[in-house]
């Protein structure tokens, strides 16, 4: 008896809906997409995105006929993105607003874990990718303070700069009859040399 | 001088006499455990003490109890003394069992990592041509439509979890494969409108043919140049199938969900 009052009770969903939608749709277009949980949400939830026109009966029917996935109850929300302006100085508009549905499942549902480790993300180039990220977003907050001038301290050397100059610096070695590695006198290396 | 009480003000008067009251005729209670918390309420001041005074006593029945301060009840209950059930931390719960054919798979294009890599997006060949898809029956189109539909629903899937998670790149990749599928749907909405089109003009022909009743009753096609001569019903047979050949389609009544055993033959296909 014991165990069984220690046990965590968790109670079990039961399926509200009794009967479904009776207008027959043969060719819908829509493009449902299912989102990743926020990490500590219930297994029992699932989050889509759904086209603006959908409903909470819509997409019950949906995920009944096409899914045979079972729910008790559906929410749903707008994300309205904040306004826009085209350029700097265009016009402004409201970028379109996309509706999300959290469904309540019958029969839980846990997501694989996100993919972490690099050698599986080479798949999709990722450090390249994060790198071109990185200069977007320094580029754009260049163009955001453009009277605001960095330190040429500061500045990364370019790959074909900091090449040129290390091929000057060997012709140098080489005339003066230099083994390699050897620096000629007098030399001292400053930050700004390249 | 009067009393020491009335030289004060009525309110320290009211005070002062409750104080200097008789401390043997108030009777502690033995004491319980504290079930509410001390209420910061003012007393009420018992001012009115002359014969007709209105009534001074508190109303409020739950006066100190506040779920915001978390006071619990003034009252002891009958479960009072019950130990509250201490909430599990989620790692202590024991994991949860997922069901490998859990209807949700069908969004993944790939269950390890969800969202499908550039190679495998691009491993895909052309769309249906429209004259492929003319000599396929409704049931089939159908069928091929809801594949084309939960593809699209895959792909976009994996192109959330690739930009949520800043995977990396496969935009292109995604809309490329995206794109063909498009192309193989409105092939088959080309095909089923050219076949509503046939089926009007057919019916537009019938109304001006003396051969063809259609009122619904009777036989809706008498040959009449043919009725005295033999083999008479096998032309009726034959032309009779056609007409029900060209109808059928759009009026097609199938399941509005195609099964998933030939879906996933069609997939092959895609």
């Amino acid at each position: 008896m014991s165990s069984i009052k220690t046990l965590p009770r968790i109670a079990e969903p039961v399926q509200r809906w009794k009967r479904f939608g009776e207008k027959q749709l043969f060719l819908p277009n829509h493009v449902v997409a299912l989102l990743r949980p926020k990490p500590k949400q219930s297994p029992h939830l699932a989050t889509f995105a759904v086209p603006l026109q959908f409903n909470k009966l819509d997409l019950r029917d949906y995920l009944h006929h096409a899914y045979g996935v079972e729910t008790t109850a559906i929410r749903s929300f707008i994300n309205q993105p904040k306004p826009e302006r085209k350029n700097k100085n265009g016009p402004w508009y409201r970028p379109r607003a996309q509706k999300m549905m959290i469904a309540e499942l019958v029969k839980p549902f846990v997501w694989p874990d996100p993919v972490k480790e690099e050698e599986d993300l080479k798949q999709w180039d990722h450090e390249m990718f994060q790198k071109l990220q990185k200069d977007r977003r320094a580029q754009e907050k260049k163009q955001k303070n453009p009277k605001k001038v960095p330190l040429r301290t500061k500045l990364a050397v370019p790959d074909d700069v900091r090449s040129v100059s290390e091929q000057a610096r060997e012709l140098l070695r080489k005339a003066k009859g230099l083994e390699d590695g050897e620096e000629g006198e007098g030399k001292k290396e400053t930050k700004l040399d390249m | 001088m009067a009393s020491s009480a009335a030289s004060f003000r009525p309110s320290m008067g009211a005070a002062f006499t409750r104080l200097t009251s008789n401390p043997s005729s108030r009777r502690i209670r033995p004491s319980l455990t504290q079930i509410a918390s001390l209420s910061t309420t003012a007393p009420l001041l018992k001012r009115h003490t002359y014969p007709g005074a209105r009534s001074n006593k508190d109303m409020s029945k739950s006066r100190g109890q506040s779920a915001l301060r978390r006071t619990g009840l003034r009252w002891r209950l009958s479960v009072s003394d019950e130990p509250l059930p201490k909430p599990k931390s989620r790692d202590e719960l024991p994991p949860v069992e997922v069901d490998p054919d859990h209807g949700l798979w069908d969004f993944f294009p790939n269950r390890e990592t969800v969202a499908a890599a550039p190679e495998d997006d691009m491993k895909h060949g052309r769309a249906w041509m429209v004259e492929e898809l003319r000599s396929k029956s409704w049931e089939d189109l159908h069928k091929l439509w809801w594949v084309c539909v939960k593809e699209r629903n895959r792909i976009a899937t994996g192109a959330w979890e690739r930009e949520r998670g800043k995977m990396g790149f496969g935009k292109s990749e995604a809309q490329g494969r995206d794109r063909e599928v498009r192309v193989t749907m409105r092939g088959i909405k080309h095909v089923l409108t050219e076949r509503f089109y046939a089926w009007e003009d057919a019916v537009k022909m019938a109304e001006n043919d003396p051969e063809i009743d259609l009122s619904g009753k009777g036989r809706p096609f008498t040959p009449k140049e043919y009725l005295e001569e033999e083999g008479v019903e096998d032309v009726k047979a034959e032309e009779e199938k056609e007409v029900v050949d060209v109808r059928g389609p759009i009026e097609g009544e199938g399941a509005a969900i195609p099964s998933e055993g030939k879906a996933q033959g069609e997939a092959a296909r895609l």
